[in-house]
């Protein structure tokens, strides 16, 4: 799951995150990002580098 | 001209001197939906400071928590499924409600009948006060996941499901971050641009919970409190 929050700063950026997706399939991802208005490199590092791991999970939950 | 009505033009010259040099001021360069970005000049590093201090600690805002879990069969921990609740930001109306106020939040949700998934969102919680909700509606809480097993012949479909009741109270950065009105908080010096010498620019952000102007009101009308009990200690004793 996507965490709710940044780390760093605290702004909320899970809300964004399913649009985040579907978008970088055919967007640039900073660009997407950009549009999100999500700007400071803090936040963007938590959208840019997640990895959804609960469907691979679930198979053994 | 006499003498009484020159000493008050002095007076008058004094005070706009005072006002000019030494009052604070503040000019609003932008203003979004959750920021806003402000000039203040005529006062002292130590000043803005404090304001921001005030506005990450001492704020008051409501979040959720204490979560009770009547069933919790999804793949997150019943720890991880309340910290998340616990950072929702809650819409919340200061002058309404006092410091010991408790809302509470019921959220239930089960995965589909067959094998799929069902998102569950922040806008799914129910609240005991329509007021209080919270400020993002699309924020994943849990994905529940129904998968389908075959033993043998038989085929079942394993579904997923919570029910909880969370209790939000309102609280101050200072004990929790879930508590901070505020995200990116700062201040910087404005010395190299010519228009504003001497001055500082002040960025807050809000994480939702409270409109940008009444985290630096409140800010501000609790470092006078603070202030006023100070002379309120000095002059009773």
């Amino acid at each position: 799951m996507i965490p709710v929050r940044c780390y760093t700063c605290g702004k909320v950026i899970s809300d964004v995150w399913e649009e985040y997706r579907e978008r970088i399939k055919h967007e640039e991802p900073g660009k997407v990002l950009d549009g999100l208005g999500i700007n400071r490199y803090c936040c963007r590092r938590i959208l840019l580098t997640h990895a959804e791991l609960i469907d691979e999970i679930a198979p053994y939950g | 001209m006499t003498a009484r009505s020159a000493l008050v033009e002095g007076e008058e010259e004094e005070f706009r001197f005072l006002r000019a040099k030494k009052f604070m001021e503040v000019k609003i360069v932008e203003r979004g939906e959750n920021e806003v970005k402000f000039v203040l000049s005529g006062v002292k590093v130590r000043f803005a400071n404090a304001l921001r201090r005030a506005m990450i600690a001492e704020v008051p805002k409501l979040a959720i928590d204490e979560v009770n879990i009547h069933e919790n069969t999804s793949l997150l921990y019943d720890e991880q499924l309340a910290l998340r609740l616990a950072l929702i930001p809650l819409k919340t109306d200061l002058g309404a409600y006092s410091a010991d106020d408790v809302f509470f939040l019921n959220l239930e949700a089960v995965s589909p009948e067959r094998a799929g998934y069902t998102m569950v969102y922040s806008k799914e919680l129910i609240s005991s006060d329509p007021k209080v909700e919270a400020a993002f509606e699309n924020i994943p809480i849990v994905k529940l996941i129904s998968t389908e097993k075959e033993i043998g012949i038989i085929k079942s479909i394993a579904r997923q499901k919570i029910s909880l009741e969370a209790i939000a109270r309102l609280g101050k950065g200072k004990e929790h971050a879930k508590w901070q009105p505020v995200t990116a908080c700062s201040y910087k010096d404005t010395q190299g641009e010519e228009e504003h010498k001497n001055a500082l620019l002040v960025t807050v952000e809000g994480d939702g919970s409270l409109p940008v102007d009444e985290i630096v009101e409140e800010a501000a009308r609790i470092m006078r409190e603070k202030c006023e009990s100070v002379v309120e200690e000095l002059t009773s004793s």
